[in-house]
This record gives C-alpha cells, structure tokens and sequence, in this order.
C-alpha cells in the first residue's frame, strides 16, 4: 500500500483536532458552536483584561495559552523558532484590529465559521463565500504586484518572542484568578482547564507543523491552484459534522442557530473583510496565533491588535447579537475595507 | 488589466465604502431607538437626575403593576424617555402579558433581553428564560397556525423574526 505523505497526514491532523476538538469542546462546556473560536477568544481575553465591560464576555480561555504554547514547543523541536522582526508592525497591528471586527460582525472567526456549517448552521454560508471572496480579492492584489516588505532576523529580532511569554503569563494570572472572570453568558461556560489547555496544546502542535490556516487554504487554491490545505478544511468540517451528529448536537437551519444572526449580506462583507485582511497580514486570526509561537514579530503585533479590537467592538457596539449587526459594526467593517483598499492602493510596486 | 485603471478602480471602492459606512452611522444617530429594529437598540446609562426621575417612574410603574392597576401611561413615558434600559421592557413584558397581550409581551421581552441578556441565562438571579420561552413557543405556534392558513400579515412577519431572535438567544453561543 502507498504511504501517505507526511504533509498530508499533518494536515489532515490539524483539520481533524480542529474539527473534532472543536465541536467536543463545546460538549465539554464552551459556548454551543464555539468550542474553538479565536475571535470570540479574544474578545473573552480583552474581557477578563478589562478592556470592556461586558462581563458575559470576560474570561482568559486556556485553549489560546495552549495554541501558542503547543505551537511554541511544536517550533522549538522542530528547531523552526525563528524570531524575526516585522516589516509592517503598524500595519499588521491595525490588520488584527480588523480581523476581529469583521469577526465579531459575523459573530465568529474562519474556524468558527467551519464549525457552525459542520453543526448544520446554514447562516455561515454566507460568511463562506465572503471569506473566499475577499481572499480572492486580496490574492488577485497579490498577483499584481502588492509588496508589504520581508521581516528581519536582527538583533531586535527577540521581540518576536514577549507574546509566547505573554500568553504563559497571562494563563498563570488566570489560574490564579486574578484575571477577570464573568459568571453568567459565554464566560460562564467553559470546558474544564486542563481539558482546554490540553486540546489547545494538542491543536497548537498540529498546526504549526501543517502550516494550517482557513484563509490560506483558499490563498494557495487561488495562487498556486494548490488544494493541499483545502483537504484539512474539509476534514476539519467534516469531523466537526460527525461529533455533532454523534452528541445530538446538529440542527440543521437558518433562524434559530446558536451564536448567529441571519443577516446574510453583512455575514458575507463581514467575512469578505476577514479574508481581505487575512491575505494582507498574512493568515486568519487562528494562524497568527500560531505564528507567535514560531517567534513573528509581525504576527505578534497583530495579535495586540486582536486584544485591543476585542475590547473595543464591545466598548463601541461594534459586535453583533443574535438581533444582527448594529449599524456601527456595518460602519466597522465598511471602514476596514477602506483600509485593506488603502494597502493594496499604496503597496503596488510600480 | 491597465495598472492605472486598477488604481482608480481601488480609490473608487475605498472612496464607496467609506461613503456608505458614513452613511450608516449618519442613519442610525437620527432614528430614534424605540423605531429602530432589536439590532440597533443601544444600553442607556442613566446618571445625575436622570437616575432619579428613572428610578422614581419604574418603582411607581412596579407598585401600580403589583397592585392590579393600570401602569400604561407611566410606562409609556418609560419607553419614551428611558428606551435603553432593560427594566422598563422586562416590566411592560410583564405587564402585557399579564393582560393576555402576548404578542406585545414577546417584543418588549425581545427588547429585556437584547439590552440583558442575563434574563435568559439560569445562572443568573434575573433569569426569566422559563417564561420567556413558554410564551415564545405559545406565540410561535399561533404564527404558524397563521402561516398555515396564509394569514401572516407583515407586523406578524415581524413578531416571528422577534420570536426567532430569542429562540436563538436561548440556544446560546458566543456573542
């Protein structure tokens, strides 16, 4: 018999631990159809740090301290920490900003999105196609010449590594309970501590020795017409669709989905965004998790700038309720398109 | 494609998107909240004298309700001046229903419940989700009923979308 290629069974692992650790996850105690979901995650983290008020959100989930940390360890024995300084820290900061905005106006980020449709949730396709459409957007920018700069490997190179360090503090803070942690909503509901971590960790190592990222599944499709990572996705979805079947935990519909809203037109622009800005700071929220743990300067700081958006799209009603999207999360992510426009208006090479 | 069209093709997407975002937050300052949809409803914070005024109407409102009465006029005047604060919706569901108004109980708990949505968390002590979702369901199967016989008129259209809203709301999620 052929042996598969180890890419393609890392791949198809880190689509298996997303999907299936993913919806279990939730069975275990996270938010129903968010058992992983980095933009929620974060706005829970910019909660618990008091950077909004909204208490049904705050509470630092060990699943983020085990993506960096299981991606960290996956780097280091793989001897592929590379801390390298960034080329456009700015940019990618205000980039992570948008990636939760566009999130939190879908009501999920790119893994999310995976797991709403894999637990029948047919307002996430919508945001599918969004996605896929704003990446092609970005790709096609790409393709005519777009030029963001190289990251470095001097000696400032080091800052690359103060998020890892961050995110162990922050989970030693948080067993501590010195971090903030709400007692009702979202926050409330939470798998047990060494289960998160444990997933998180297990996740974090996959992921970072696969390479996988939802929004470049999609960029190699449309760059280099390599399907490669789409098999994850497809894995990821369907292990996602085979835990909520078995639990009793998938509905198929539109209108009474947990965590959503049937607002197709700003779930697609909202994912449209995501996609844009992914291509441009190069990689979904979940990826630029993982890439803090390899030691990016640039995924670093745009990870600060998830954390801050996570705080603001609470303080600003910028997010969106099961009612749908407030009309300055409509603004939000019509301003983040300016933005992303603005990049690629700015960094053609002539 | 010519490099200088795609340029101006990026400038005038830019320039519609920021037009249309600025056009949005324009909207939306002057609609005034209680026209708005569920989507739109934004929690007030009441201080100084206001804080008095509310507390004094809703105490008043909450003993006239308690007592039988008819606490319309000054919920009205609740609605009209506090459109923001989850009491005075939680209190006029309650008092709609009381007087077999369900359809009208469904919207002002619709509007409780986006403004705090602890009313529908258990672990809360303002947990109302038991009687939230009996009335949604009783509701619900009315409009249905209606959708059956082809007899769902637009404000009934409505009030499914409302019901729908809270359904989803009881199933949980992030937010």
């Amino acid at each position: 018999m052929r042996k598969l290629p180890s890419d393609v069974i890392l791949i198809a692992g880190s689509g298996l631990s997303l999907g299936g650790l993913g919806a279990a996850l939730a069975l275990w105690g996270n938010p129903a159809n968010s058992g992983i979901c980095v933009s929620c995650f974060m706005e829970n983290l910019s909660g618990s740090l008091g950077l909004h008020h909204n208490l049904r959100m705050a509470y630092f989930r060990p699943e983020l301290a085990g993506f960096v940390i299981g991606a960290f360890l996956s780097a280091l024995l793989g001897r592929e920490v590379r801390p390298r300084s960034g080329a456009y820290p700015v940019l990618a900061f205000v980039l992570g900003f948008f990636l939760i905005v566009g999130s939190s106006v879908f009501m999920g980020c790119p893994i999310k999105m995976m797991l709403r449709l894999g637990a029948g949730d047919l307002t996430a396709v919508a945001g599918f196609f969004g996605l896929a459409g704003g990446v092609w957007v970005g790709i096609r920018y790409y393709r005519g010449g777009l030029d963001l700069g190289s990251p470095g490997q001097g000696a400032g190179a080091y800052q690359g590594l103060v998020v890892p360090a961050l995110f162990v503090l922050l989970l030693v803070l948080s067993t501590g309970g010195i971090l903030l942690s709400g007692p009702t909503g979202p926050a409330a509901k939470r798998a047990p501590l060494a289960v998160a971590l444990g997933a998180g960790i297990v996740i974090g190592v996959l992921a970072q020795r696969s390479r996988f990222c939802v929004t470049g599944s999609f960029s190699n499709l449309f760059l280099a017409r390599d399907a490669s990572l789409m098999r994850g996705l497809v894995v990821l979805l369907a292990a996602a669709l085979a835990v909520n079947v078995s639990f009793g935990f998938f509905r198929f519909g539109v209108l009474d989905q947990p965590g959503s809203h049937p607002d197709h037109l700003w779930n697609f622009m909202s994912m449209g965004l995501v996609g844009f800005a992914s291509v441009l700071a190069g990689g979904c929220p979940f990826r630029q998790v993982v890439l803090t743990g390899e030691g990016s300067a640039e995924a670093s700081m745009a990870v600060f700038g998830m954390i801050v958006a996570g705080g603001l799209v609470h303080q600003w009603g910028i997010v969106s309720t099961s009612a749908g999207p407030t009309p300055y999360g409509k603004a939000a992510v019509l301003f983040g398109l300016v933005f992303c426009f603005g990049i690629v208006r700015f960094y053609r090479k002539t | 494609m010519n490099r200088t069209l795609i340029n101006r093709l990026t400038e005038a997407l830019a320039v519609l998107c920021a037009a249309a975002g600025v056009l949005i937050l324009a909207r939306s300052a002057t609609v005034p909240v209680i026209e708005g949809s569920l989507a739109d409803m934004k929690v007030q914070v009441v201080a100084g004298p206001d804080m008095e005024r509310f507390h004094t109407l809703l105490d008043e409102a909450r003993r006239i309700t308690d007592s039988n009465g008819d606490p319309d006029p000054l919920l009205q005047e609740l609605e009209g001046s506090f459109p923001g604060r989850h009491e005075v919706w939680a209190l006029a569901a309650r008092n709609a229903a009381a007087q077999g108004r369900d359809g009208e109980a469904l919207l002002d708990f619709a509007r409780a419940v986006r403004l705090q949505p602890d009313y529908l968390d258990e672990r809360s002590v303002m947990f109302l989700g038991k009687r939230i979702e009996a009335l949604t369901g009783k509701v619900m199967a009315e409009l249905d009923a209606a959708r059956t016989r082809r007899d769902l008129d637009s404000s009934g259209k409505e009030l499914l979308k409302t019901a729908y809203f809270l359904r989803r709301q009881m199933a949980g999620g992030c937010e």
